[in-house]
């Protein structure tokens, strides 16, 4: 009678603990669907996005990620709703060599090996321009910078001070990567 | 006897032992395969959103300036892609990672020719509902005023064949008894009072089916169609007068001529008579009475002759006072028109076909290469563009729209830039002395059109040559009518390319030389319009409620400028090298604006994405490996 009782014991622990360990695991391999779900409405999100709020994208200051990130985090939970795979933790926008990111931080409803995911996206607008007009070529520098920029670049927010291209170069400023104005080649 | 090992604890031991790790060891395994998936998705939407980022960020000179979507192709593209890929874990470093983007520049023709096709459709829409439709109207109205010129006199022209009367009266006059010739003629003449009756049928239809009545271009051609009519009514008329003259005259004169015969013979008879009595009765016949009556005989010979003589001299008289029905009235003007259509033809190669289509390309004037590419359509749409974004000679024009607003501030290489894409040299001046010539042409041709139709010109002009003998009259004749529509051609560049404009065929009001200005000497300094055009009811489209393919409405502008004339001069051109030198146009000028820092190669409408990565498998010793690439912007590949 002992060793029955001291089998079923075991039998209960062990069918549990594998019971929980093919869960994490079947989880883990759903992660794989989740992820491509996330990815796909993502990108839905950004085709959908541009659209509507190209206008915005053309501003530059700090208010344009603010509003695009209060957007997306809409759009996206809205279809994470549809698919209760994966959920929206936080997402947010940044200017980054030119072009807006956006990154998202998701988890999963589900037991899985993994915890929270991030997915990094660029955007822009359906139609923005590269401030590149060639004519009449006027530049911004700052008072402690050694680049040249355009108008809206990000790195104007404490100093703009306006200058012909060309003496731009002849002072030795070179061209900001970030928004990459005017470049003539030497 | 108890044995410390159970059956029992043996089956979950195995469990445990050996089937677990293999459950296990699957799972991994068939997540390590689903995960290799999963990471050519994401590497995929990755780039597929940097793609996207690329293709929407547009240059600024090429979109203000043309309307183009293109962007810079940098040198970075790939870095920056990169870490976005590593950052979403395609691959655990940059070794691991190969990405290459191969861009398909704006300097390959096949793809601007998509970029501006694509720029036309917004750039240039709201230029066609002002000035295709315009153009179209005047053509059509161009078109009825041809089909009137023609249609209508050649029902009327057929009357005015004085010689084929002239021949016939003639040889009336050399016959004794007309008789039957004379019936032929008057045959021939009520038959002619038919195509009149007809002409006049056709011409009161015209007038209907055109509104000429209430149409100031189309009246003063109804008047000279009407004059024509009356003209040929009076003129059969009076053919119809002299013949019943010439039956009259005949008549007369065959009375005369039997009773001249009459007395001839008498008078045969009574010598005969007395010869006979002579030779019977020998000098005793008594004769007397005899001789008496030959003699009065022969006074009344000599009468009747006499009255011969005056009576043809009467009718050679009033002949030549019926002088003028010998005279065509007609000058032939149809075949004058026929001649200068031929000569407008070889000017622009278009078919003058006035059936269905007058004036619109025909398959004569499009390039057969676009023919068979079948891009008329986008071709006209094109055309529409090119006159929207690029430069020409008559700045400030009505016609002369800019839609983007940057057409006369851009700097260019060149100042005429679709008289370039029309003529095709380097040189500003070369162009526009082959576009201002080919208008000309087009000029001088509807204004021999307009001096023909206007009666009292013809009438001027015929006064002043007639002194001058034939055939030199003729000569001078033609020779004044090309000189003076060409003087007034001269003046319509000067006008046009001033910036007004004026109905295709002028209107009397339009018309500047007369002849006396001419022969005088004063078009070579006349000054003529003012120097912007000032008609404001050229706003056409929205405002109109415009519908395509409406006919003319009252408050239309219906005169054609110097951009209409381009517009025509850029038709026969095929579209291949009308494109090829508007890039040739927006390299230069880039690079002007640019100081040679960037021409079209530096900007694509297109890209391929080539992304190879490895990332080592969970379990597997083999696999990892990932690739893929992408297509977006123009699909010409």
């Amino acid at each position: 009678m002992d060793d029955r009782g001291s089998i079923t014991i075991e039998a209960v622990l062990s069918f549990s603990l594998v019971m929980i360990l093919l869960m994490i695991l079947s989880g883990t391999i759903l992660t794989v669907y989740a992820d491509s779900e996330v990815e796909w409405r993502a990108f839905e999100t950004i085709n959908t996005l541009q659209y509507i709020v190209g206008p915005i994208f053309e501003d530059g200051h700090s208010s344009t990620e603010s509003v695009l990130n209060q957007s997306a985090y809409l759009v996206l939970s809205s279809k994470a709703e549809e698919h209760p795979l994966y959920e929206v933790l936080e997402t947010d926008f940044s200017y980054r060599d030119g072009i807006y990111e956006w990154t998202i931080e998701y988890q999963y409803t589900f037991a899985s090996l993994f915890g929270n995911r991030t997915l990094k996206l660029p955007m822009n607008g359906a139609l923005v321009t590269d401030e590149l007009t060639f004519e009449g070529a006027t530049v911004y520098v700052t008072n402690y910078g050694e680049k040249y920029h355009t108008e809206t670049c990000y790195h104007l927010r404490k100093s703009k001070i306006p200058i012909d291209l060309e003496s731009a170069i002849e002072q030795g400023y070179e061209a900001c990567k970030h928004c990459q104005p005017n470049v003539l080649e030497e | 006897m108890k044995t410390i090992y159970s059956e029992d604890k043996g089956a979950v031991s195995v469990f445990l032992v050996i089937i677990l790790p293999v459950l296990i060891l699957g799972a991994l395994l068939v997540y390590d395969l689903l995960a290799e998936k999963g990471r050519e998705n994401r590497a995929l939407i990755t780039g597929a959103a940097y793609s996207e980022t690329m293709l929407s960020s547009n240059n600024s000179y090429l979109y203000e300036n043309y309307g183009l979507l293109a962007y810079i192709s940098g040198t970075g593209d790939e870095d920056v892609l990169k870490t976005y890929l590593i950052e979403n874990r395609i691959a655990p470093k940059d070794a691991d990672l190969n990405v290459t983007m191969a861009h398909d520049s704006l300097n390959r023709s096949d793809l601007f020719y998509e970029a501006t096709q694509a720029a036309a459709f917004s750039v240039a829409a709201t230029g066609i509902t002002e000035a295709l439709v315009e153009q179209l109207a005047s053509t059509e109205r161009f078109k009825a005023l041809y089909e009137t010129f023609s249609d209508v006199e050649e029902k009327i022209s057929g009357i005015f064949e004085a010689d084929t009367v002239a021949t016939q009266i003639v040889r009336l006059m050399k016959k004794d008894n007309p008789g039957r010739e004379s019936e032929v003629i008057g045959d021939w003449i009520a038959e002619k009072q038919k195509v009149l009756k007809a002409g006049e049928q056709v011409l009161e239809k015209t007038i209907k089916e055109t509104d000429a009545e209430s149409d100031p271009d189309l009246q003063g051609e109804m008047e000279r169609m009407k004059t024509l009519l009356n003209e040929g009514e009076a003129w059969l008329q009076k053919a119809e007068a002299l013949r019943k003259e010439i039956d009259r005259y005949s008549e007369e004169r065959r009375a005369v001529a039997d009773e001249l015969e009459e007395v001839k013979q008498d008078i045969r008879e009574i010598k005969a008579e007395i010869e006979r009595r002579k030779e019977e009765l020998g000098d005793t016949a008594d004769t007397v009475r005899l001789e008496e009556k030959l003699e009065a005989r022969r006074a009344e010979r000599d009468d009747l002759e006499d009255d011969l003589e005056e009576m043809a001299k009467q009718w050679m008289k009033y002949l030549a006072e019926q002088n003028d029905i010998f005279e065509p009235k007609h000058v032939g003007l149809l075949d004058t028109a026929a001649a200068l259509a031929k000569q407008l033809q070889d000017v622009l190669d278009v078919s003058f076909d006035v059936g269905d289509k007058a004036f619109s390309p025909s398959e004569s004037v499009i390039d057969q290469r676009d023919l068979e590419a079948g891009v008329i359509g986008e071709k006209l749409l094109l055309n529409e563009y090119y006159l929207a974004v690029f430069k020409s000679f008559d700045k400030g024009s009505p016609r002369n729209f800019d839609p983007l607003g940057k057409k006369d501030q851009r700097k260019s290489v060149l100042d005429g830039e679709i008289e370039y894409l029309i003529a095709g040299t380097k040189s500003d001046s070369m162009n526009a002395w082959i576009v201002r010539g080919e208008i000309y042409g087009i000029r001088e041709t509807a204004n021999l059109i307009y001096l023909l139709k206007d009666s009292e010109k013809m009438k001027a002009l015929t006064e002043l040559t007639m002194p001058i003998p034939q055939p030199w009259q003729a000569i001078s004749f033609g020779a004044i009518l090309v000189l003076w529509s060409g003087a007034e051609s001269y003046l319509d560049l000067k006008q046009l390319t001033a910036g007004e404009g004026f109905h295709f065929i002028k209107t009397a009001d339009e018309w500047v030389l007369e002849l006396d200005d001419l022969t005088g000497g004063n078009w070579i300094t006349a000054q003529v319009g003012s120097s912007n055009g000032v008609n404001s009811d050229s706003e056409l489209g929205s405002e109109l409620g415009l519908e395509p393919g409406s006919g003319p409405q009252a408050g239309w502008d219906l005169k054609i400028y110097y951009q209409d004339y381009l517009r025509l001069l850029l038709i026969p051109h095929s579209a291949e090298t009308i494109n090829f030198r508007a890039m040739q146009l927006v390299e230069g000028n880039m690079r002007l604006v640019s100081h040679d820092a960037f021409g079209l190669e530096n900007l694509a409408v297109s890209h391929v994405i080539s992304v190879s990565w490895y990332a080592q498998p969970l379990l597997r010793p083999f696999g990892g490996e990932g690739h893929y690439e992408l297509i977006n912007g123009y699909e010409t590949r």
